[in-house]
This record gives structure tokens, sequence and C-alpha cells, in this order.
């Protein structure tokens, strides 16, 4: 039972970071309805550029974050429009098959620039801390304290600008925003920047802690996907809320499961999910 | 007339055109009901004008200004506000962030909002709270309002009062016509014939797609041949 506050608290860490591409996820589900499955390659697009910030230009973690924030943001924009947007008429099942297959493109663009092998950031060593017998990385509190802070930036964009509140009412009723000369298409694209921007920036969160790979994105997918379900697809704070159920799940599924299996969390979050509270967590708010 | 709508021909896509040829108009202050049994495209002709219609031949115009081809966007700036039947409110966003919305291109929304707020004091009560909220009658002041905040020159109402007690739907009638009264025309669309006729000045009577009948209210109310065939009495 020692084992329970330490991980408690890399859950908490975890959770945390694994919220920012969740919200990405789900802001994009939220005004564009459909699941767009190309967050894997941009949370690795996000990784690669922040490590060329950090190993290449030498700048540290946090002016590095910016960098994957801007080439995903970028990417995703670019991407969107070249590959997603004419296709989305089709319907969202049809949005949704593309954009598997665009992560597939990008990330075998990643893989033919970088190659294979792991990489890992150029990071100061610095001893743990250890508080009341809870061991924790300098760099994980300063990822943490990122996260956070990029969080609340998100919430109080939505909540205090005129554009986040166009996006919220987009995501809430379109054909109305639309009426009230809201322009769906401006906020499509803005909603895609922002929200691969995020993931960007959440990929090279979650790779700090450990090393980088062009499949990185890809092995998040599925936490992201259950974060963004278990909370409410299309809800931001639902992502968040999510976020933290599976991280802090899968940590504490150590307690009875070999490691290996931590990844089974998600896949049974969406599934009790899916079968007592369909609609999530918080339902479909978009704020 | 300030506002005309002629020969409006239009459907959902081309194989299924709803609207046959209707043409309608209003003047400014004038309250304009459009009546007729299901299906005879009342709430149709309301999308036409808003521009929600891909399909549409015919001419629409407001104070001589065509509005035809327009965007919805564009149609807004030009004056026309649309409240639809349902949907017609921003669910997940507070009262004050669903007036905002409501003014998104109007130069000054935060001292239109305030003038909202005293001309509907339930809504300046319920500022903070999500518009899910509210009561069916408080939503539709609310949809009302969000359609008054850009001051339109033509308000159109698809079946403001369907749902609403017989007090509510009374009291958003007031309304209407406290909101005809300041110069603004307005179309609306009710499924409760005779109380719209009692409301309104003039009033057309679609059917299939066609105008059928029009004239004052009360002289349509009192027509035998209307109220046996259109309004159910």
């Amino acid at each position: 039972m020692e084992l329970l506050p330490q991980l408690l608290v890399n859950g908490i860490i975890s959770g945390t970071l694994l919220a920012i591409p969740a919200i990405g996820f789900t802001a994009i589900f939220a005004v564009l309805r459909f699941p767009n499955f190309s967050v894997a390659s941009h949370a690795t697009i996000g990784a690669f550029a922040g490590y060329a910030a950090n190993v290449w230009l030498g700048l540290p973690a946090a002016p590095a974050l910016i960098a994957a924030f801007l080439v995903a943001a970028l990417v995703g924009l670019a991407s969107d429009e070249i590959a997603l947007k004419p296709l989305r008429p089709y319907g969202a099942l049809t949005a949704a098959i593309a954009s598997i297959a665009l992560t597939i493109v990008l990330e075998n663009m990643v893989r033919f620039g970088f190659g294979n092998e792991l990489r890992g950031y150029d990071l100061p060593l610095v001893r743990d801390w250890r508080i009341a017998g809870v061991r924790v990385g300098p760099q994980q509190v300063q990822n943490l304290v990122l996260a956070l802070i990029i969080m609340a930036a998100v919430f109080a964009a939505l909540k205090f600008t005129r554009i986040g509140k166009a996006m919220r009412a987009v995501a809430d009723n379109p054909t109305l925003a639309e009426l009230k000369g809201i322009d769906p298409v401006r906020v499509g694209r803005l909603t895609v920047f922002i929200a691969m921007g995020l993931v960007g920036a959440g990929g090279m969160l979650l790779g700090l802690g450990t090393s980088i790979d062009p499949l990185t994105g890809f092995r998040f997918i599925l936490p992201i996907f259950a974060a963004a379900v278990v909370g409410g697809l299309g809800s931001i704070p639902g992502a968040a809320l999510g976020a933290m159920v599976v991280g802090i799940g899968e940590e504490l599924s150590v307690l009875v499961l070999s490691p290996s299996y931590k990844s089974a969390v998600g896949f049974v979050a969406i599934v009790l999910v899916l079968a007592f509270r369909p609609r999530g967590l918080l339902g479909e708010r978009a704020y | 007339m300030m506002f005309e709508a002629s020969d409006i021909i239009g459907g959902y896509s081309a194989a299924d055109q709803i609207l046959k040829g209707v043409t309608v108009a209003a003047d400014a202050g004038e309250i304009v009901a459009i009546l007729g049994p299901n299906g005879a495209g009342k709430s149709t002709l309301l999308k036409a004008v808003t521009g929600l219609l891909p399909n549409l031949t015919g001419s629409i115009a407001l104070a001589g200004d065509p509005l035809t081809g327009l965007r919805p966007r564009q149609i807004a700036e030009r004056g026309v506000a649309y409240v639809p039947q349902e949907s017609n409110i921003f669910a997940t966003m507070t009262v004050r962030e669903n007036l905002e919305m409501g003014g998104y291109i109007a130069s000054d929304s935060t001292s239109r909002i305030e003038e909202m707020f005293g001309r509907f004091p339930v809504l300046a009560e319920k500022r903070g709270e999500a518009a899910r909220t509210l009561s069916g009658g408080q939503r539709q002041i609310l949809a009302m309002a969000i359609a008054m905040m850009v001051s339109p020159r033509l308000l159109l109402l698809d079946e403001p009062s369907a749902g609403l007690s017989p007090i509510a739907a009374a009291q958003l009638f007031d309304t209407i016509r406290e909101i005809a009264a300041q110069s603004v025309c307005i179309v609306l669309v009710e499924q409760n014939a005779m109380d719209a006729l009692e409301l309104c000045d003039r009033a057309y009577i679609l059917s299939a797609g066609r105008n059928h009948a029009t004239g004052a209210g009360a002289e349509l109310a009192a027509d035998p041949d209307i109220r046996r065939t259109f309004l159910g009495g």
C-alpha cells in the first residue's frame, strides 16, 4: 500500500499532461463533428518539433514547447485544408477514416526525416525530490505547471474572448451561429489550428518524461480518445476530467495488473462509460 | 412595402420543391402571419428568406435591397433576424453570452445587452445561468432577445408559441406587439391559427406551396370557408 501515494501522484501528473491533447481532440469533435485520429501524428510532429528546438537550437523545454505548438498547429491546419476538409461533407465516418490515413502519411514523413531510433530531449540532470515518501522529478513538476498554464489559457480564451465564445457557439448550435453572422469556416480553421497546436504541445509534454520516436503519438491515441469519450465527446472540461480518470486509472492498474496491461485501462474506461453513461461524465457541454 | 418576397419557388433539393410560387409582403411595424396546413411551406418560406435554402428562384428584397442569393450572414447584416422554432438558443452558454452571440455582428453589443435586460427583466435575473436551465417561455423570450440584438428591420418568427402555456403565449404575443410598435416588420408562422389571426394585422394562407388567400386577420377569421378548410372550425 506504500505504493499508492506514489502512483496517485504519477497518475495526476500523467493525467494532466494527457488532458492537453485530449482537449485538442474533443475541441475538433465539438466544432467539426468528427473524431480526428490524425491527432496521433500531430502529437508526434509536436514532439519532434520540440526536440529540434531543444536539441538542435539549444532552447530550454518551455520555449521549445512553443515551437511544438506552432509547428503542429500549422501542419494541422494545412493537412486539414488539403486532406480532411474536402471530405467532411461526405460524413463523419468518411472524415474519421481519412484522418487515420492522414496520420499514417504524416507519421511516415516524420520517420523519413528523423529515422526510427529513440531520441531523448536535452534536459539538465537533476536529482528527484522526495516529499513524504513520494518521489517526484523537478522536470515532472515543470511539465505539470506548463500543462496547467496551457489549460488555464484555453479555458480563459473560451470564457472571455470573442472568438472563444464564437467557437463555443458553433459547437453548441452551428446553424444558429451562422444565422448570427459567425463564419463557420473561419471558426473551423481556428479550432483546428489551436487544437492541433495543443496536441503537438501535449505530444512534447508526454515525450519529455521518456524518449520519442515516430510512434510516440500513436501510443497515446487510445488514452487520448478514452479521455475524450469518458468526459463526453465535445466537452472540453470533460476531456480534462476524462484525462485525469484515465491517467490515474492507468497508474493504479499497476497495483493489480502487470504494467504491460496499462493501456487496457483506456479500453475498459470506454466500455464502462458507453455501458453506463453513453454521453460521458459531463455530457456534451462544450465548455 | 418594406419586405417583399415574390414568386418564391424552392425547397431542400431540386427534386423537392416545397414552395411553388409564393408571394408575401409586409410593411414596417406590421405583423404578418403565415398560416396553412402542415406541409404548406410556411417554415420553408422563412428559411428561404434567411438564406438557409440552397435552391431558390424568385426575388426577395428588404427596403428595395435584394436578398436573393446572399449567405445567411450577409442577410443578417442587412437587418433580417430569424428565430427558428427549435434550437433557437445556445443551450450550453449563459443568457448573457447568448445575447453577445446574438449581437456578434453588431458594433456596440454591450449597451444593447443592457437594453435587452431592461426590456426583459426575466433575462436580467438569469443573466449568468446556462440557457438550458430556462423554462420554455423564457427560452422563447431569450430567442427573441437574441434576434433583437442586431436591431432588425425584419423579424421572422417560426411558431414562437409552440409548446408554451396559454399565459406564456399571451406574454410572448404582447412582446411581439411591442417589437412591431418600434417599426420592425414581423412575419410569423403559427400553428395556432386563431391566436395568430388575432395578433396579426394581415395574414397569408398557404396551401401546397402556393398562396391561397390573403387579407386582414379579422376578415380571414370571419370567413366561414377559410375557417372550415384551414382553421379547423
